[in-house]
């Protein structure tokens, strides 16, 4: 959600510094599936926030010259889910196409909101990594088509690297024994960041570290494992950097984060396919502006590489459109066809949308398969690829995101400012998200570790008592006072 | 039918006031499940009073409204003072000067003081140590860098309508002060203050609706800080709904808060009320034609 407001954001700043070595938007083909025919004349509408759609549309009725598209831009992100929730809600007023999210998927979905489409684009699964497919589909029906992806990647300064003798760290054992020694050599200098408010990045490094946050076990129940031994083993890995001083908790998208960004006081990030042009290069000054991409780093040395998504979006059919086939063919051309997906990898300053495509080819797109500017010449494909390739296929997004998301940041926020310990935070936002799923209708399992989620109950219970003895305590209070005013009062006037 | 003539403002009132009230009302007795409303009485309501993000929510605002309205409308009072007293010079521009931050819409001045507030970008914040500047945006600095916004932008609009019914005052009063002797600053405490209580009394209470209200401050500085969905009651209302599409639990919230601020007001305006009712009181009104024209939008 915050990923996408932010690409938005950011869009009219990178125009100068986003231009690819070469671009020609039309020129390359990659393999396509063979489309089916439609002939009715309909009129659909599609909510997107990325650019150029019209040009999108454009190639799109040279194959369906019938159906008739408007876009319509309603803001990124959590702007467009406010009015999509709003106007499902409200009856009508949706569009037949709506850009959304993959972690917002399963509360339109349970909210009953987007429409099973798998008949209608069940013959492109296999132009999408099969993690993308899963997210996109639950209980065996298919709600959406992937656009794009932000498959994770760590990108680091090559100058910084040469002159403090650091190599590109292979696993994050690597990037603790990296971070130390340049926090140690330059102690100006912070080896990475963790931003503290951007629960999107920490997910999609809780993911890759093999950490499952929930999984949906029927139409309306859920195992919840936020506080998994994998999630604390991340988390601690952090802290411990963070505690040290190596590395920096920030707010992320803040002018102070920026200010530190264009000094150069980050060494490296873990960051997204989309970082280069979005986090990077919008920033970043002449001399601190030689970044290269790099493999995640992993947790196993010897292991399978792993990977994980942070950002990326669909094209979801709501229950609100009166054409769900051209609805459907409109989504799946648009991601899966030679010269839309080319468009796709375009960036917007060429006419293009400037995102990594989900489709598998992508990666043949000479746009994206090309030395980079932002990378200082980089030519990246093969760390994204392999990325793309490796994504963790089993995890879940759930219908309460955003509910997930406010309690990490301020969870993570105590935590970095040592206010509790990583492991209690992740509790907390276990027990938190927990008990919100329950009242909001859900049938909930409390996946914490049997010991843990015994002492974790009480806690609970312990804590949730105190406050309400706060709280009581405080309403008597108001009514002393109050009743001692009265009186004083009246006693006055008498 | 005289009653006729009534219609317009009833039918208004009704609609745009009456109705979304009862609605919500309504809203807060269901629960929604997968799409279908289920009548669940006062559960809700239960709810709301076990929340505790709602209540620290409330007491934030509560301190919040102390320290705010307190400094906010010394701040006015001894601005509306000067400009009324004989040793400012320039008072049209000075009236102008402090008015203007009312006039930069609250989202604006949000993001611009979001970005004032930034360590390392402001020159201010820097000088006060080099090493370790006081950061405003920090967890437990950021109701500090709320309240001086909220200062800024309302310190003058209060000013003004001081200023407006200072200028009301009978210049007869200022005469007879002066031949028993007072000071300027005798005149301001002991004439000046007493003739408009019932402004004063009325600023405040608009400025305990506004700050049991407070939304866009907080609500833009969240993405510039670790700021919760829940930091002030209006904000977790409206992510309750909007965010986490709750509108039932959203509503019986809304509801709860409306009640709080009515009771707040009440026992305000009867703390504050003449011991008892007098023509002098009626006298003020009459001359005070400002203290029933004030916008609603005030704090």
């Amino acid at each position: 959600m915050k990923s996408s407001a932010r690409l938005a954001l950011v869009s009219g700043l990178t125009l100068a510094s986003m231009s690819f070595s070469q671009v020609v938007a039309h020129a390359a083909t990659i393999p396509q599936p063979q489309y089916p025919s439609y002939s009715k004349n309909v009129t659909i509408t599609w909510w997107t926030w990325t650019a150029n759609p019209n040009n999108v549309i454009k190639a799109f009725n040279q194959v369906y010259p019938n159906i008739h598209v408007v876009p319509q831009d309603i803001g990124s992100g959590s702007k467009e889910y406010t009015k999509l929730a709003t106007v499902l809600k409200s009856g009508s007023g949706a569009p037949d196409v709506a850009q959304i999210e993959y972690q917002m998927l399963p509360k339109f979905i349970s909210s009953g909101g987007l429409q099973d489409i798998s008949k209608y684009v069940n013959f492109t699964q296999s132009y999408f990594p099969s993690w993308t497919w899963n997210q996109v589909s639950q209980n065996g029906k298919v709600y959406a088509v992937p656009e794009d992806i932000g498959q994770m990647a760590l990108f680091y300064r090559t100058d910084v690297f040469k002159k403090y003798g650091i190599t590109v760290p292979t696993t994050w054992q690597q990037f603790a024994d990296d971070a130390n020694k340049l926090h140690t050599a330059n102690p100006n200098m912070y080896f990475s960041y963790l931003p503290i408010n951007d629960p999107g990045e920490i997910t999609g490094l809780l993911w890759q570290g093999g950490a499952k946050l929930f999984q949906q076990t029927g139409p309306n129940s859920w195992n919840i494992t936020i506080n998994s031994p994998q999630a604390k083993k991340v988390m601690n890995f952090w802290g411990s950097l963070i505690k040290k001083g190596d590395v920096q908790a920030v707010s992320d998208y803040t002018p102070a984060w920026e200010t530190a960004l264009a000094k150069g006081e980050y060494a490296a990030t873990p960051g997204a396919s989309w970082s280069p042009a979005y986090v990077i290069s919008p920033y970043v000054k002449p001399g601190t502006n030689n970044w290269n991409a790099s493999d995640i780093p992993q947790w196993q040395q010897n292991g399978t590489f792993v990977d994980g998504d942070w950002g990326g979006a669909t094209n979801a059919v709501t229950t609100q459109s009166k054409h769900p086939q051209a609805a459907a063919l409109f989504a799946a051309f648009i991601n899966t066809a030679s010269s839309t997906v080319s468009l796709s990898g375009t960036p917007y300053t060429a006419g293009g949308r400037g995102l990594y495509p989900a489709d598998k080819y992508a990666s043949q797109l000479p746009q994206l398969n090309s030395a980079q500017s932002d990378l200082a010449g980089q030519n990246p494909q093969s760390v994204y690829s392999k990325g793309a390739a490796s994504v963790n296929t089993s995890f879940q997004w759930s219908p309460w995101t955003d509910y997930v998301y406010n309690q990490m940041t301020v969870e993570f926020a105590n935590a970095a400012s040592g206010k509790e310990t990583w492991d209690q935070a992740l509790d907390n936002i276990q027990k938190n998200t927990v008990a919100f799923a329950k009242t909001e209708g859900y049938q909930v399992v409390d996946g914490s570790a049997a010991s843990s989620s015994a002492s974790s109950a009480t806690g609970q219970a312990a804590s949730s008592s105190s406050h309400v003895g706060e709280i009581v305590a405080i309403v008597v209070i108001v009514l002393i006072v109050g009743g001692a005013l009265v009186i004083w009062r009246r006693r006055r006037t008498s | 039918m005289p009653i006729l003539l009534l219609a317009p403002f009833v039918v208004l009132f009704a609609v745009f006031f009456i109705f979304p009230v009862l609605y919500a009302l309504y809203l807060s007795l269901f629960v929604s499940h997968g799409g279908q409303n289920i009548f669940v009485g006062l559960q809700n309501y239960v709810q709301v009073f076990q929340d505790t993000a709602y209540w620290s929510g409330l007491l934030r605002v509560i301190l919040y409204g102390v320290i705010q309205v307190t400094i906010m409308l010394i701040v006015a009072l001894v601005l509306a003072l000067l400009l009324d007293s004989d040793y400012v010079k320039g008072k049209a521009m000075f009236r102008l000067i402090y008015f203007l931050p009312y006039a930069v819409p609250g989202v604006i001045a949000a993001i611009m003081w979001g970005f004032l507030y930034a360590p390392q970008l402001d020159p201010l914040m820097s000088l006060f140590s080099a090493k370790h500047p006081l950061n405003l945006l920090a967890q437990g600095h950021v109701l500090a860098g709320i309240i001086n916004m909220a200062t800024w932008e309302w310190a003058g609009y209060n000013m003004t309508i001081y200023f407006a019914s200072l200028t009301s005052i009978p210049v007869e009063l200022y005469e007879a002060a002066r031949l028993d002797g007072c000071s300027e600053v005798q005149t301001a405490i002991h004439v000046k203050v007493p003739m408009i209580r019932q402004t004063i009394i009325l600023t405040v209470v608009l400025s305990i609706i506004g700050s049991l209200q407070l939304f866009n401050e907080p609500f833009v500085l969240a993405s510039l800080t670790t700021i919760s969905a829940s930091y002030t009651p209006n904000m977790y209302i409206y992510n309750t709904a909007f965010s986490y599409g709750n509108f039932n639990y959203s509503a019986a919230m809304s509801v709860v808060l409306a009640v709080i601020t009515f009771v707040a007001s009440l026992f305000f305006l009867y703390m504050t009320s003449e011991p008892a009712p007098s023509n002098k009181k009626k006298v003020n009104r009459a001359e005070h034609p400002n203290m029933n024209g004030v916008p609603g939008e005030v704090r």
